[in-house]
C-alpha cells in the first residue's frame, strides 16, 4: 500500500515536471516569435510607423496626425510580419488618440476626437490634367477653397519651417477631375492615382496656436 | 563534367555617404556633400539641377543642399545604383532647443544611387522679416522599404538650424553624421 502511494506520487510529481516542460518549451517558442516581430522594428512614433505600415503594405494613404506641445509619445513596435489589420490595429492599440479606416483603396488614419477637421474642407472643383503628382498635390493646397477653409478651421502656417526632405523622382503624370469633394478624399485620390504615395497633414497644438505642416512622401 | 559555382552578392540598403557634388551641379559644394547657404527672400527652393523641389515656391529663409549616396552592408561599402525611396524621419523625443515644426518627409536615389536633400529654415515670403529668433536641432533618421520590406539605415545625420535677426539676419545651418 505504502509503495502504490510513493509510485503514484513519483507518477504524479513526473506528470507535472512534464506538463512544467512543456509549458516552458510553448513560453520559449512564444518569445522566439515575439522575437522574432521586435526584432524587425523598433519603437517608433506614430508618424514613423504609420509610414512605415503603408510602405510595408505598398498601399496609398494618408494620416492627419495632431501633436501637443508638451506631450509624451508613445511608441510604436510594428509586427515583423502582418496583415493590414494587425499593422494598423498596432498603431491605434499603442495610441489611442487615433483610429483607422479604409476609404477606397486608401488607409487613413485619423485622430478620434478634432473639433475642426481639416479633411472635411469642401471643395466645389480640383481638375488637373497629365500632371506630375507632386503638382497635383502642389496645385491641390493652391486653391482658394482649401486656403480658406484652413484659416476658417483656425489654422496656420508655423512662423518658421524646419525644411528637410529629399529630391523625389517623380515621373508619374495624373489626371482628376472631381467635384465636391472633401480635402481628405481629394488627397487619397491623389495617392491613388499615384498607386502608392502617402499624404501627411499634421497639426501642432501649443500655447493658443494650431499650426500645420503637410508632406507628401514617396 | 564542367561544374561552374557562381557567388551572387545580394545588396542591401545599409548606409548614406557625403558625396562630391559633379561638376555639372549648381551651387558648388562648400564641402564634401555639403553646398552653400543660399539666402531666400522671395524665391524658390531649388534642387541642385536648378529645379523646384515639391513646390516649395515665394518662399524667405535660407537652404542647403546636400548629396549623399546609398551604400550596400559590405565591409568595403558599394555604392546600390538604383532608383528606391528614402524616408526621413525626426524624432520628437530627439529634437533639442526650439520645437520647430518638422515632418516625415522623403526622396528617391537616382540610377547612381544619389540622394539629394535639403535642410534648412523657411517661411511664408514677406513673413521672415517679423519672424522670432530660433534655434534648434534635429536628428534625421533614414530608412528605405523595398518590395515591402523596410531597411532601416545605420546613418543618423545631426541637424543644427538657428536664426538670429539682429540688424543683418544670420541663420545657421549645420548638418553633421553623428553615425555612418
Amino acid at each position: 500500500m505504502k509503495t502504490l502511494s510513493i509510485i503514484t506520487l513519483a507518477a504524479a510529481l513526473l506528470a507535472c515536471f512534464s506538463r512544467i516542460e512543456a509549458q516552458q518549451e510553448k513560453a520559449s517558442h512564444r518569445e522566439e516569435i515575439r522575437a522574432m516581430g521586435q526584432g524587425n522594428s523598433k519603437g517608433v512614433e506614430v508618424e514613423e510607423a504609420l509610414v512605415d505600415a503603408l510602405l510595408r503594405l505598398q498601399t496609398p494613404g494618408g494620416a492627419l496626425l495632431i501633436e501637443e506641445c508638451k506631450e509624451s509619445k508613445p511608441a510604436v513596435v510594428l509586427p515583423a510580419t502582418a496583415s493590414r489589420a494587425e499593422l494598423m490595429d498596432a498603431i491605434v492599440a499603442t495610441d489611442k488618440k487615433y483610429y483607422w479606416r479604409t476609404n477606397g483603396k486608401s488607409l487613413n488614419l485619423v485622430p478620434r476626437w478634432f473639433a475642426l477637421s481639416p479633411l472635411d474642407i469642401t471643395i466645389k472643383r480640383f481638375q488637373v490634367r497629365n500632371v506630375l503628382v507632386t503638382e497635383a498635390y502642389g496645385q491641390l493646397y493652391e486653391l482658394k477653397d482649401v486656403n480658406e477653409g484652413i484659416l476658417d478651421c483656425n489654422l496656420h502656417e508655423p512662423a518658421w519651417r524646419f525644411l528637410a526632405g529629399g529630391v523625389k523622382v517623380d515621373k508619374k503624370r495624373i489626371t482628376l477631375d472631381l467635384t465636391n469633394v472633401t480635402l481628405g478624399e481629394a488627397l487619397n485620390a491623389i495617392v491613388e492615382a499615384d498607386g502608392q504615395k502617402i499624404w501627411l497633414f499634421k497639426i501642432r497644438v501649443c500655447e493658443g496656436h494650431n499650426e500645420y505642416v503637410t508632406s507628401l512622401i514617396n | 563534367m564542367l561544374t561552374i559555382r557562381v557567388h551572387f552578392f545580394v545588396q542591401i540598403p545599409k548606409a548614406l555617404q557625403r558625396i562630391d557634388f559633379p561638376a555639372a551641379y549648381s551651387p558648388a559644394q562648400e564641402s564634401k556633400g555639403i553646398g552653400p547657404i543660399v539666402l531666400l527672400t522671395d524665391g524658390s527652393v531649388l534642387n541642385l539641377s536648378g529645379n523646384v523641389v515639391d513646390t516649395l515656391t515665394h518662399k524667405c529663409g535660407a537652404y542647403r543642399n546636400l548629396l549623399y549616396q546609398l551604400v550596400d552592408q559590405d565591409q568595403t561599402a558599394h555604392p546600390i545604383n538604383a532608383t528606391v525611396t528614402v524616408v526621413e524621419a525626426f524624432p520628437t523625443g530627439e529634437k533639442t532647443g526650439d520645437n520647430i515644426p518638422a515632418i516625415t518627409g522623403s526622396g528617391s536615389t537616382n540610377a547612381n544611387g544619389f540622394l539629394e536633400d535639403e535642410n534648412g529654415l523657411i517661411a511664408a515670403a514677406g513673413s521672415c522679416a517679423n519672424a522670432p529668433a530660433v534655434s534648434g536641432t534635429n536628428k534625421q533618421h533614414f530608412s528605405v522599404t523595398i518590395g515591402g520590406t523596410k531597411y532601416d539605415l545605420t546613418t543618423v545625420v545631426k541637424i543644427s538650424i538657428g536664426y538670429a535677426p539682429n540688424g543683418n539676419p544670420q541663420y545657421t545651418i549645420t548638418n553633421e553624421i553623428v553615425t555612418q
